[in-house]
């Protein structure tokens, strides 16, 4: 249709950073979207587990392996790294560098197939918002 | 830096953007916040090439900031601006 993708939370809110333990401020958002509570948030960094071994394999961090792998869904798809911290945007920026196989895009495809993440992202009143 | 084109007018911007939300308060804490780094970070971004730069009035004070830092030099950039919060206010006119 010729509409470009802004693919924002590429980093799903820093779960994909591998550097999540939980433990959110009350006003921290993720405090209360779903995907970070609890039992889905246990499963959840079970998947970024694997993420990690798949990365630590070809030599890149999860972080970068996730935004890659948005990046190699489509070149209509540009991918928003959010961060404020140079040190982490010098990591994310290596992403670029990442050049997947088609075996690791299979197996990131299975590891994020729909439903692999637990819990939607945001609460059921701004779910109401976004998807409609 | 690599680029990619957004649609059908011939906007090119970076293949990656620098997301501002967690900037001001939205992610951590008060006590993790840190204005002096998130600038820098902005400014290191478009040093490296970054032409989009996502922020949103909601994220209120960083807002006006990725503005100014990110205007520290005179390259062509994007600010995307997340204008969800206008859509929704049936009061706001354009």
């Amino acid at each position: 249709m010729g509409i470009g993708i802004v693919a924002y939370g590429a980093l799903s809110r820093g779960l994909l950073s591998g550097a999540l333990d939980g433990g959110f401020e009350a006003n921290d958002f993720r405090a209360h979207a779903p995907r970070f509570q609890g039992r889905n948030l246990e499963h959840n960094l079970r998947q970024v587990e694997s993420l990690r071994s798949i990365a630590a394999r070809i030599g890149y961090t999860p972080a970068q392996l996730a935004i890659a792998r948005v990046l190699s869904r489509g070149q209509d798809i540009v991918a928003l790294i959010g961060t404020s911290k140079r040190s982490r945007l010098a990591e994310n920026l290596r992403a670029l560098d990442v050049r997947l196989t088609a075996a690791d895009g299979a197996e990131l495809d299975v590891l994020f197939a729909p439903g692999a993440i637990a819990g939607e992202r945001y609460d059921d009143r701004q779910m109401a918002l976004v998807a409609r | 830096m690599q680029t990619r084109t957004l649609g059908t007018s011939g906007l090119e911007v970076s293949t990656v953007g620098l997301g501002c939300m967690g900037m001001p308060d939205f992610y951590g804490s008060k006590a993790t916040r840190d204005d002096v780094e998130s600038v820098a970070t902005i400014r290191a971004a478009v040093d490296a090439g970054v032409t989009l730069v996502d922020t949103a009035d909601f994220y209120r004070a960083v807002a006006s900031r990725a503005r100014r830092a990110s205007g520290h030099r005179a390259a062509d950039r994007v600010l995307a601006r997340d204008a969800s919060d206008r859509i929704r206010d049936p009061t706001y006119r354009p």
